[in-house]
C-alpha cells in the first residue's frame, strides 16, 4: 500500500476524543473547547485515511462530537442560569439535521444514527450525560493506511490544466440531407445510373485557426467505382460561430442492386484541412445515407411495382430485426417472389373464381413455384417435419397452404394458422416459414390491394420467436359488373 | 565482447561475495547473509552470490544495507552491531576480523599517502613562494599587490581569486613589469595548474607576447589541460600566430570543445559546444587538422577515437566534404572495433556504447552531408563485417529517421533515400537476428512526418521486400518444425517473428504514406490484389497495416472495401486482421464507420474461430457500439462468456476475464449483476488463476461488488502467494464492499491474516476490513494471535511494537463496543507507552545508521 501508515497519529486523536467526551459527560466538567479541538483533529485525520468507509466514520464522529459539545454547553448554561441557554440546544438539533443530510445514508455511520435520534428527542439536561456515554460507546473502524498524497508536480500539472482556458469544443453537426428535394428517408431509393441532387446542411461550432477548409466526405465500404457521391468542401465562413453551412452536389449510383443485397451505406465524415489542423472532437447528427438502388422497373421482382415495394419492406424487416439467417432470407425471398406474383395475378386475372379445396390449391401453388427456374426441382412436396407433414418445402423453408372458404380474411385473421406453420419451422430448425392462404370465401365487395395481404406474423415475442411470412391469395370475387347491379 | 567483459566482472564480484560470506559465517553462528532482489542468469549458472546482499542477525538492533560488494555491507554491519556484542558465538578462522584488519590497514595507508602528498604540496608551495619573494624585492613597490594576489591564488585556487588577478591586470596593467610578465609566462610553461586559467586571461589582457601566449595555449590544448576553454579562446584570437606543427596535437582538445561529451549526471546541464576555435584553426591549417584527426582515428585508445569522431562531426558543420578522408576509418571502427580498439578493464558496456554512439553520430552526419560517398564506403565494408558491426552501422542509419527536440517532422534529403534502401536491402541478404532487430527498430516507429513522398516513391520497393520476406518467414517456420532441439526451434521462431515485424513495418509505412494520396493507395491495393495463391498470412500483413491509412476520409474510403471483404471473407486470419485494424482505429475514425461494417464486426463475436472472436472482443472493447447493435452485441458477448465458462478442460481465463470485464462495465444492468449473471461472473472469477482475476478486479468491482459471493471471492484472492504485501487492486475492491457483505466472511478473512504473517500489509488491511464490517471481536483476535506469533527477538522488536499498536487499537474498539469503558484508560496508557518505546527505538536506530556509509573497503 503506497500511502504509508496513519494509525499511530490517527488513533491517539480517537483516544483523546473519547477521553474528553467521557470527562465532559460529568456535569461538573464545563470545558467544551478541547472537545471541539478534538473534533477538528478527527476531521483532519479523516482527510488522510485511505479507506473511504473508515474516513467517513471518523468525519461523522467528528460532527457528533461537536453536537455533544453544544449539548454540554446547553447544560452548563441552564445550570449557571445563563441568558438564552437554549440556543445551544437549538444549535445541537440543527446540527443533527445537517448530520443526517451528510451521513444518514452512509452505512458505516449507522451506529451513530441512534445517538442522533437521542439528541433530537432530548428535553432535559439530565439526558446529556446519557448522550455523551452513548457516543463513547460507539466503536469505530480502525484506520491503518494513509491516503497516497499526489506529488507537487502532479498537483501543479493538474492545477495548470484546470486553469487553462479551453476553447469551445469543436463539433460538426449534420442537420439535413435532401435528395432530389425530398428529405432523406431511413432507406432512400435512388434509381441507379441516374444523376440525383444531394443537398447537405451542417453546423460547425467554431473554425480552427489553422484550418483552410472543411471537407465532408462520404465513407463507404463499397468499391470506389460503384458510386460517385459528392465531397463537400467549405472555406472559412465570415461571421461569428456557430456557422451553418449548406451545399449541393450530384450523386450517382453506378450499379443496381440485387434483391438480396443490402442497401448502400454512406456515412459522411467531417475533417478540417490540412490534416495537421485541429479536428472535430465530435461529429454528430444523422449523417448516414442508406440508399437502395434496386431497379424494379428494368428488373421487376413480381411484375407489380406496389407489390415489389411491399416485398422489399418485408425483406428489410426480416433483415434489420435479424428474424432470419442470410441463407434462409434468400430462400424465403426466392419463394415470395412467385407467390406474390400469384397473389397479384389472382386478382388481376381472377384465377380462383370458385371455392376449391386445399389439395387443388396445393397443386396450383406447386405448379406455380416449379415454373420459377431458381426453384424448380428443389421444391419438395409433403416432406416430414415435427411429426407432421408439411405441404411444400424449399431448402428447408416450409410452405403451409390453407384455404378459407367461409369468411373473408385479413392478415390478422391468419394468426389462427400460425401455430401449425411455426411447428414445422421449428421442426426444421429454421426461424422463418411461409404461410399462403387462399381466401375463396363468398364476397360482396371487390378485392383488396394484393400488397395488403402480405406481412410478417410472429409466434412468440422474444428474439427466439418464429416469423411466418403470410401471403393471402384472394379468389371467388364477384364480377366487377355485379357491383353495378 | 562487452558482454564477455561484463560477465567476467560479475563473476569476480560473485567470487568475492562468496569469500566474504564465508568470513561472515565464521565470525558468528548467529550472523547470516541475506539476498536482496532477484536472481540473474549468471548467478543461476555459477551458483555465486551475485547481486545485492546484506549481513543480518536476530540480535542486531540495526539492520544492514544491501550492497553489491558484500564486504561493504558486512563491515558496516560489524561496526554498528558486532563491536561489543554479547551474543556472538564464534565459529572458526578466518573470519570477519580479516576484513576489518585489511580495512583498517588500507585506511592507515591512505592516511599516510595523503599526508605525504600534502607535505610535497607544501614544499612546492614554499619554493614558489620563495621565487615570488625574490621577484617582489626586485620589482617596484606598486607591483607588490600582484605578488599578494599570486600568493593568495596559489594557496586558494578558486574562481574568485582568479577573477581578482585578471581584474588587476585589466585595471592596472602598468604595474606588470616585463620581469613579472616573464615570471607569469614561466608559470604557464611549467604548467602550474592553479595559475593556468588566470594566467591565460591576464596575459591576454596585458597584450603580452602574443606568439608566446598562443604557443602556451596550444601546449595546454595539446596536453588536454582543464583550461581548454580559455586556451581555445586565446588561440581563436591569434590563429595566425599558431605554429603549424603544434596543430595536430591540439585537435583532440579542440574537438572536445566543439563536441563536448554528454555528462553522465542526469541532472547536469549539457555543456555548450564551443566550435569556433576548431573551425578557425581548420580554416587556417586544414591539412594539419586533418593530420590531427587522422592521428586520433588511428589510435587504439577509445577516448582518442571518440575525439576523432567528434572532430569529424563538428567539422561537417563548416565543410560538407570534411568527413570524406576519414570515412574508411569511421566505418572500420564501427565494423571491426574488436581489432581496432583497446578496451581495458575499466571499459564497461556504457563506455563502449558512448564510443560507438559518437562514431554513429559522425557517420549519420556524414550521410547527411555526402550520402553517396558514405553509403558506398559502408557497402565496401558490409560484406566482411561481423553482425555486431552491421548492427552498429544500421543504428547510425536509424538516426536519420528520428526527429530531435521540438521538431515534429523531418526534411527529406538524399540521405534518407540511401538509408531506406540500405535498411530494406540488408533484410534480403542477411539472416542474422541482430541485423533484423536493428531494422525493426527503424520500422517499428511511425512514419516520420516529411518522409511521405520518399515512401510513396519507394512503395513498390518496400512492398516487394515484404513479399520477398514472406518466403523467408515461411522457410523459417517450416525449418522450426523439423528442428531437433528446443533452442533451435525458439531461434527460428523468434527470427520468423522479427521478419513478420519488419513486414508489418514496411506495410505500415506504405499505408501511412497512402493515407492522403489516392494513387499510392491504389498502388498498395494493386499489390495486395496481386498476391497469388493461398498466402493469407501475407495478405493479413497488408490488411493489418490499414489502420495507418484510415486516418483520413480518403484513406478510410480506400481501405474500407478491403477491410469489409476481409471481415466477411473465408479466411480466419484475414477476418482477425481486419478486426485488429478496427480495434486500433482512433475514436474519431471509428465513429465514421458505416453500420454495415459495425454489423459485420458484431457478428464476428459469434465466429466459431478463436482468433476471430477474440479479435472481435478486442474491437468491441475499444469502440462505442452503436445503439442499434447494443442488444445483439450484448447477447453475443454473453454467449462467449457462457461458452468459455463451460470449458473447464482448457481454461482460457485471460480472455474470459476480458469478456466478463467488458460485459460488466459496458452492457450489464444492475438487476443482472444482482442476479444469476453476476453470480456466474463471480463464480468464474473464483475459478480463475488468481493473477488474472486480480488484474481486472479493480475494473469490475464497482459494478460487480453487489453480486453474490463477490466478497468471498475477493477475500480468497488475498491468499494468493507471490505477493509480499497486498495486491493493491484487490484491496481497493474489498474496500468498495458494503460492510454487510464482508461480515459473513470475517472468519475466513481473519484466518488468512493469521496464516500470512510474512506479508506485512495483509494484517492491517484485514483489521481495517474487519472493523469496517463491525467484526471488532475478530479484529481483536487477529491482532492478538498475530502478536503472539511474531518472535520476541531484537530484530523483530520494531515489528512487534507496531503490531502491538494495532492490538491496542483493536482492544480499545472492542471495549467500546462491549461498553467496558472502564478499560479505556489502561489501554490509553498502554498506547502511550508503546508509542514512546517506538520513538526511542527509532531515535536509536537513526543514531546507528547515521555513520557515513562510504567507508573504504580493502581490495
Amino acid at each position: 500500500m503506497r500511502g504509508g501508515e496513519v494509525l499511530s497519529s490517527a488513533f491517539k486523536s480517537r483516544i483523546d476524543a473519547n477521553k474528553l467526551l467521557l470527562a465532559a459527560s460529568n456535569v461538573n466538567d464545563a470545558g467544551t473547547s478541547e472537545l471541539r479541538t478534538a473534533a477538528d483533529d478527527l476531521d483532519l485525520i479523516s482527510g488522510v485515511i485511505d479507506f473511504a468507509g473508515t474516513a467517513g466514520s471518523y468525519a461523522a464522529m467528528a460532527d457528533v462530537l461537536r453536537i455533544a459539545a453544544s449539548l454540554i454547553d446547553w447544560r452548563r448554561g441552564v445550570v449557571n442560569a445563563e441568558l438564552e441557554a437554549d440556543r445551544f440546544l437549538r444549535a445541537a438539533k440543527e446540527r443533527c439535521k445537517i448530520w443526517r443530510g451528510e451521513f444518514e445514508t452512509n452505512r458505516n455511520s449507522a451506529a451513530l444514527l441512534g445517538v442522533i435520534g437521542k439528541v433530537e428527542a432530548i428535553a432535559q439536561i439530565g439526558e446529556v450525560e446519557d448522550v455523551c456515554r452513548a457516543v463513547c460507546s460507539v466503536p469505530l473502524p480502525i484506520p491503518y493506511f494513509q491516503r497516497e498524497i499526489r506529488s507537487g508536480n502532479n498537483l501543479r500539472a493538474s492545477r495548470t490544466e484546470h486553469e487553462r482556458v479551453e476553447p469551445a469544443e469543436l463539433t460538426v453537426a449534420f442537420l439535413r440531407f435532401v435528395i432530389d428535394g425530398i428529405p432523406a428517408r431511413e432507406t432512400h431509393f435512388l434509381r441507379p445510373r441516374e444523376t440525383h441532387d444531394l443537398e447537405i446542411e451542417v453546423r460547425v461550432s467554431r473554425w480552427p485557426e489553422e484550418a483552410v477548409e472543411l471537407q465532408l466526405t462520404p465513407v463507404s465500404i463499397e468499391l470506389a467505382g460503384t458510386y460517385d457521391f459528392p465531397k463537400f468542401q467549405f472555406t472559412k465562413p465570415i461571421g461569428e460561430p456557430p456557422f451553418v453551412l449548406t451545399e449541393r452536389g450530384r450523386a450517382i449510383l453506378n450499379a443496381a442492386q440485387s434483391l438480396h443485397a443490402r442497401p448502400f451505406e454512406f456515412k459522411y465524415t467531417a475533417e478540417f484541412r490540412p490534416h495537421a489542423s485541429e479536428q472535430p472532437v465530435a461529429v454528430v447528427g444523422q449523417r448516414t445515407l442508406r440508399v437502395e438502388s434496386i431497379d424494379v422497373e428494368s428488373s421487376p421482382i413480381t411484375g407489380y411495382p406496389a407489390m415489389d415495394r411491399k416485398l422489399l419492406g418485408i425483406r428489410d424487416q426480416l433483415r434489420s430485426q435479424r428474424l432470419a439467417l442470410d441463407e434462409d432470407l434468400k430462400s424465403c425471398l426466392g419463394l415470395l417472389a412467385p407467390l406474390c406474383n400469384l397473389a397479384c395475378r389472382a386478382i388481376q386475372d381472377a384465377l380462383f373464381q370458385e371455392k376449391i379445396g386445399e389439395a387443388q390449391f396445393q397443386r396450383e401453388v406447386r405448379n406455380e413455384l416449379r415454373r420459377a427456374p431458381h426453384i424448380g426441382s428443389q421444391l419438395e412436396e409433403h416432406p416430414h417435419a415435427a411429426g407432421g407433414i408439411t405441404d411444400l418445402s424449399f431448402k428447408g423453408i416450409p410452405i403451409e397452404l390453407k384455404v378459407e372458404s367461409d369468411r373473408r380474411l385479413t392478415l390478422t385473421d391468419c394468426q389462427q394458422f400460425i401455430e401449425q406453420t411455426a411447428s414445422y419451422v421449428i421442426g426444421k430448425g429454421k426461424s422463418v416459414g411461409i404461410l399462403c392462404v387462399l381466401d375463396c370465401s363468398p364476397k360482396d365487395a371487390g378485392p383488396n390491394p394484393a400488397e395488403d395481404g402480405i406481412g410478417i406474423l410472429r409466434r412468440g415475442s422474444s428474439a427466439e420467436g418464429v416469423s411466418i411470412v403470410t401471403v393471402i391469395v384472394q379468389g371467388n370475387h364477384p364480377r366487377p359488373s355485379s357491383h353495378s347491379r | 565482447m562487452p558482454r564477455d567483459r561484463d560477465i567476467e566482472k560479475t563473476i569476480k564480484a560473485g567470487e568475492r561475495n562468496r569469500d566474504v560470506r564465508e568470513l561472515v559465517h565464521n565470525w558468528c553462528t548467529n550472523a547470516r547473509v541475506e539476498k536482496f532482489g532477484g536472481t540473474g542468469l549468471i548467478e543461476v549458472g555459477t551458483g555465486l552470490p551475485i547481486g545485492h546482499h546484506s549481513m543480518a542477525c536476530d540480535y542486531a538492533p540495526a539492520g544492514g544495507m544491501a550492497t553489491w560488494d558484500l564486504a561493504e555491507s558486512a563491515l558496516h554491519f560489524y561496526d554498528n552491531n558486532c563491536v561489543g556484542c554479547k551474543h556472538r558465538v564464534p565459529h572458526r578462522l578466518p573470519n570477519l576480523t580479516q576484513l576489518v584488519i585489511e580495512r583498517d590497514a588500507a585506511r592507515d595507508q591512505d592516511r599516510i599517502e595523503r599526508e605525504q602528498e600534502a607535505s610535497e604540496r607544501r614544499k612546492r608551495l614554499a619554493a614558489r613562494q620563495e621565487e615570488r619573494d625574490k621577484l617582489r624585492l626586485s620589482s617596484p613597490h606598486e607591483s607588490a599587490t600582484i605578488f599578494d594576489l599570486l600568493d593568495e591564488l596559489d594557496r586558494k585556487p578558486n574562481s574568485e581569486n582568479e577573477e581578482k588577478f585578471v581584474q588587476t591586470a585589466k585595471l592596472a596593467p602598468e604595474i606588470f613589469t616585463e620581469e613579472i610578465i616573464d615570471h607569469l609566462f614561466s608559470l604557464l610553461e611549467k604548467a602550474e595548474g592553479w595559475f593556468l586559467s588566470a594566467g591565460l586571461q591576464a596575459l591576454s589582457v596585458l597584450n603580452a607576447d602574443a606568439g608566446r601566449l598562443t604557443n602556451c595555449a596550444m601546449q595546454m590544448l595539446a596536453h588536454g589541460f582543464g583550461v581548454a576553454n580559455e586556451a581555445a579562446t586565446t588561440v581563436l584570437s591569434n590563429v595566425s600566430l599558431i605554429r603549424p606543427e603544434s596543430v595536430p596535437a591540439a585537435v583532440r582538445s579542440l574537438a572536445m570543445l566543439a563536441h563536448p561529451p554528454p555528462s553522465r549526471m542526469s541532472f547536469a546541464h549539457p555543456r555548450k559546444p564551443y566550435g569556433e576555435p576548431l573551425f578557425a584553426v581548420y580554416r587556417a591549417f586544414p591539412e594539419e587538422v586533418r593530420a590531427g584527426v587522422h592521428q586520433l582515428l588511428s589510435d587504439r585508445h577509445p577516448m582518442k577515437l571518440r575525439a576523432g569522431a567528434n572532430a569529424v562531426e563538428a567539422l561537417l558543420a563548416i565543410d560538407r566534404m570534411a568527413s570524406v578522408p576519414f570515412l574508411r576509418s569511421i566505418v572500420a571502427v564501427l565494423t571491426r572495433a574488436e581489432t581496432l580498439v583497446d578496451f581495458d578493464d575499466r571499459f564497461g558496456r556504457e563506455e563502449e556504447s558512448e564510443l560507438f554512439g559518437d562514431f554513429q553520430t559522425a557517420l549519420t552526419a556524414s550521410m547527411e552531408a555526402v550520402p553517396q560517398e558514405t553509403d558506398d564506403t559502408v557497402e565496401s565494408f558490409l560484406s566482411t563485417a561481423n553482425p555486431d558491426g552491421v548492427v552498429r552501422i544500421l543504428r547510425s542509419y536509424r538516426q536519420l529517421f528520428i526527429t530531435h527536440g521540438q521538431e515534429r517532422s523531418l526534411q527529406e534529403t538524399p540521405a534518407h533515400s540511401r538509408a531506406l534502401k540500405r535498411l530494406v536491402g540488408i533484410t534480403s541478404v542477411s539472416e542474422k537476428f541482430d541485423v533484423f532487430m536493428a531494422v525493426v527498430d527503424v520500422f517499428r516507429m511511425s512514419l516520420p512526418d516529411g518522409l511521405e513522398d520518399l515512401v510513396r516513391r519507394e512503395q513498390t520497393y518496400l512492398l516487394g521486400a515484404t513479399i520477398v520476406l514472406e518466403e523467408f518467414k515461411s522457410e523459417l517456420l517450416s525449418d522450426a518444425r523439423t528442428c531437433k532441439t528446443g533452442l533451435e526451434v525458439m531461434e527460428k521462431r523468434n527470427l520468423a517473428s522479427l521478419v513478420g515485424q519488419i513486414q508489418e513495418g514496411y506495410t505500415k509505412w506504405c499505408a501511412s504514406a497512402s493515407a492522403d494520396d489516392a494513387t499510392a493507395a491504389k498502388g498498395y491495393f494493386e499489390v495486395l490484389r496481386g498476391i497469388q495463391g493461398e498466402q493469407d498470412s501475407l495478405r493479413a500483413v497488408f490488411i493489418s497495416a490499414l489502420n495507418q491509412m484510415m486516418v483520413t476520409a480518403d484513406g478510410l474510403n480506400a481501405a474500407l472495401p478491403h477491410i469489409y471483404t476481409a471481415l466477411v471473407g473465408a479466411s480466419t486470419l484475414l477476418r482477425a486482421s481486419a478486426l485488429e485494424v478496427l480495434a486500433e482505429l482512433s475514436p474519431r475514425h471509428v465513429d465514421a464507420l458505416p453500420d454495415l461494417l459495425n454489423e459485420a464486426m458484431m457478428l464476428s463475436l459469434a465466429d466459431p474461430y478463436v482468433i476471430v472472436h477474440r479479435a472481435a472482443v478486442r474491437a468491441v472493447e475499444r469502440k462505442n457500439v452503436p445503439e442499434r447493435f447494443r442488444k445483439s452485441t450484448k447477447a453475443l458477448l454473453f454467449n462467449l462468456i457462457l461458452a468459455y465458462s463451460h470449458n473447464d478442460a482448457k481454461r482460457e481465463d485471460d480472455f474470459l476475464m476480458n469478456c466478463i470485464s467488458l460485459y460488466v462495465n459496458r452492457f450489464s444492468t444492475a438487476e443482472e449483476i444482482a442476479g444469476d449473471n453476476g453470480a456466474l461472473f463471480v463464480h468464474q472469477m473464483a475459478k480463475m488463476e488468481p493473477r488474472i482475476a486480480m488484474k481486472e478486479i479493480g475494473f469490475v468491482c464497482k459494478r460487480l461488488s453487489v453480486a453474490q459471493d463477490f466478497a468471498k471471492m475477493a477475500i480468497n484472492l488475498l491468499k494468493t502467494e507471490g505477493y509480499e504485501g497486498v495486491d493493491e487492486r484487490t484491496a481497493r475492491a474489498l474496500r468498495e464492499l458494503e460492510s454487510d457483505a464482508v461480515y459473513p466472511h470475517r472468519a475466513s478473512l481473519a484466518n488468512i491474516a493469521i496464516e500470512n504473517l510474512e506479508r506485512p500489509d495483509l494484517i492491517p488491511l484485514s483489521i481495517e476490513l474487519l472493523t469496517g464490517a463491525r467484526a471488532w471481536a475478530d479484529a481483536a483476535r487477529v491482532s492478538r494471535e498475530v502478536l503472539d506469533k511474531i518472535p520476541d527477538t531484537v530484530r523483530d522488536n520494531p515489528r512487534r511494537q507496531r503490531m502491538n499498536l494495532l492490538r491496542i487499537a483493536s482492544d480499545y474498539e472492542l471495549s467500546v463496543k462491549e461498553g467496558k469503558l472502564e478499560k479505556l484508560a489502561s489501554l490509553e496508557s498502554e498506547w502511550i507507552a508503546t508509542q514512546e518505546a517506538i520513538k526511542q527505538e527509532e531515535k536509536e536506530d537513526e543514531r546507528r545508521r547515521s555513520s557515513f556509509f562510504g567507508f573504504q573497503v580493502p581490495n
